[in-house]
């Protein structure tokens, strides 16, 4: 993917991009962002769920390990591992209610957003 | 974690691999939560600033910089670095969870940056895949 040939090299080049670049992408940046959080919410909402559906896998797995084990060897070093899982299903959960209350707060923002757009067309 | 820290994950810094920055705490949180499960060395920031003055003595093998931050945009972050760092031996992804706008795509080419969406970046089997590809 890197494009050795066209980085930039020379001081005013550099220096053209970085006048040039930024602000000409300013302008159009209060939709994309709009847009780009709550996109951003919904993967990180499903990052999270799916971060907890392998977790909570891993650790069903490692309890019936466990619990269909004959002898106690290594019970000990099982045990750690049981409790790490359930450390990452405990984070990956309270993630995810926290990014489900972010998405919640964002879907929120932008219904009013768009009432408030929907009553200025209307005159009302 | 406190999303307030400056660097908000740093994990056996210096000679970082992987250089991260979202203001997004939760998206820090969720990379930070997947590069613990792996090996790789990192440092992870909210603050487009502190990154940069971070950046200006560390040269790291993968960039991660999130599009859309309050303070400047990923390509202002990327056109600063370039006139102060060497990120030739560095592969450098802009990030976005949608398509950045028209016009932008020059850009990202001329300065040598490629674009990776966020679902991507928040789903830890195409992040570690991602990080033992280029790390």
């Amino acid at each position: 993917m890197k494009i050795d040939s066209v980085v930039p090299t020379d001081a005013s080049q550099k220096e053209s991009l970085a006048a040039q670049g930024p602000a000409g992408i300013k302008g159009a940046d209060a939709s994309c962002v709009s847009s780009h959080d709550l996109r951003a919410s919904l993967a990180i909402v499903n990052g999270f769920s799916t971060a907890l559906g392998s977790s909570f896998k891993d650790l069903s797995e490692q309890y019936q390990m466990i619990l269909e084990s004959d002898d106690d060897t290594g019970m000990a070093e099982s045990a750690d591992r049981l409790m790490m899982l359930d450390a990452d299903c405990r984070f990956c959960l309270s993630r995810l209610h926290t990014a489900i209350e972010t998405l919640k707060s964002r879907l929120e923002s932008e219904r009013v957003i768009a009432g408030t757009g929907q009553a200025e067309d209307t005159g009302t | 974690m406190n999303a307030g820290l400056e660097a908000v994950s740093e994990l056996m810094c210096p000679n970082n691999e992987l250089v991260m920055v979202d203001d997004d705490a939760l998206t820090v949180e969720i990379v930070s939560w997947i590069l613990s499960k792996g090996q790789h060395r990192s440092c992870l920031f909210t603050q487009a600033d502190k990154a940069l003055e971070y950046l200006k003595s560390q040269t790291p093998r993968l960039l991660i910089v999130d599009y859309y931050m309050p303070e400047m945009t990923g390509l202002e972050f990327i056109s600063e670095l370039h006139g102060s760092t060497d990120l030739s031996k560095t592969q450098v992804y802009l990030c976005s969870a949608v398509r950045p706008p028209n016009g932008t795509g020059e850009l990202f080419e001329i300065m040598n940056v490629a674009l990776l969406e966020k679902q991507h970046l928040c789903d830890r089997q195409k992040l570690t895949e991602m990080l033992d590809t280029y790390l």
